[in-house]
């Protein structure tokens, strides 16, 4: 198998969703492909970082959006209420 | 329809405040709005990128969600049901905004498909480090949002909100190897994008 063939597994083994089969010829392949081994070190890199960095940018609603959508939503109760 | 006072909703599970808005119970549905409009603010500003449209997207969302509620019928999560018409009114916007949806801005012009990053190093092993310093805030920031506007969204939803791949593909109407497929299309892209910062230099490639 080609190097590009393997690289297609890593998502689903970093979400161990591979089955057990494709999980033992992929990590011989690691185990001596120091490319795709790398690769699959910066995938999981790459994920942890992105969810680092939106678990620090995590906001609280501004209370004007909110009142406004509360104010909005009375207009509806009372245009179905005819 | 009888009306719930607000003291007495904060303690109710949300099935039975679903019950209760579905039959018109305003207060109800009010208090699943409170209880759920900071999830979907945070996704609108994730997929759209400003304050403005945030806003925009939880409001309509919540609005579509009064009218559509007497409809739901349980079969999937509350919160993947106001998932499904929030992903859904993100992607309307996008397509006034003329965002991709789905086409990759960037085609590569080498025909060379199997080739990736030879020889990048590892990068280092603490996160939070990197993440003090602006250029790579900046960097994942502008490669998340370079992603074309469905595979942004399968990505936060799959990688930052934690869906599975099964919930995301009932919200998108997808199959579950379509979405397994566009997360590993977008950490490629991602990686891509991140590996020049981490090695500056190294050719990029790795699409595949
Ligand atoms: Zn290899």
């Amino acid at each position: 198998m080609k190097c590009e063939k393997y690289l297609e597994l890593i998502s689903l083994y970093i979400d161990r969703e591979l089955d057990q089969d494709l999980i033992d010829v992929l990590e011989e392949h690691l185990s001596l492909c120091q490319d795709c081994l790398v690769f699959f070190h910066t995938m999981k890199k790459t994920v942890t970082l992105s969810r680092t960095y939106y678990k620090k940018k995590c906001c609280r609603v501004p209370k004007a959006v909110s009142t406004k959508i509360f104010y909005h939503l009375r207009l509806i109760y009372k245009k179905e209420q005819f | 329809m009888e009306q719930s006072s607000s003291k007495a909703l904060a303690l109710l599970k949300e099935n039975e405040l679903i019950e209760r808005a579905k039959s018109r119970d305003n207060a109800a549905f009010e208090e699943l709005v409170k209880r759920n409009q900071a999830k979907i603010y945070n996704l609108g500003l994730k997929l759209l990128g400003n304050k403005e449209d945030a806003a925009d997207l939880l409001q309509e969302t919540f609005i579509n969600a009064y009218y559509a509620l007497p409809k739901f019928e349980g079969k999937s999560a509350f919160s993947t049901w106001l998932y499904r018409i929030a992903t859904n009114n993100a992607f309307m916007k996008m397509r006034k905004k003329k965002i991709p949806l789905v086409r990759f801005e960037t085609e590569r012009s080498d025909s060379s498909r199997e080739e990736f990053s030879l020889g990048m190093s590892d990068w280092s092993n603490d996160p939070g480090a990197h993440l003090r310093n602006q250029e790579l805030k900046l960097l994942i920031e502008k490669s998340i949002n370079a992603l074309p506007g469905k595979y942004k969204t399968i990505f936060v939803l799959h990688d930052i909100e934690g869906f599975s791949t099964e919930e995301i593909s009932k919200m998108l109407n997808l199959s579950v190897p379509a979405v397994k497929s566009r997360v590993h299309r977008s950490r490629v892209f991602l990686r891509d994008k991140l590996s020049s910062y981490f090695q500056p230099g190294v050719k990029q490639g790795a699409n595949l």
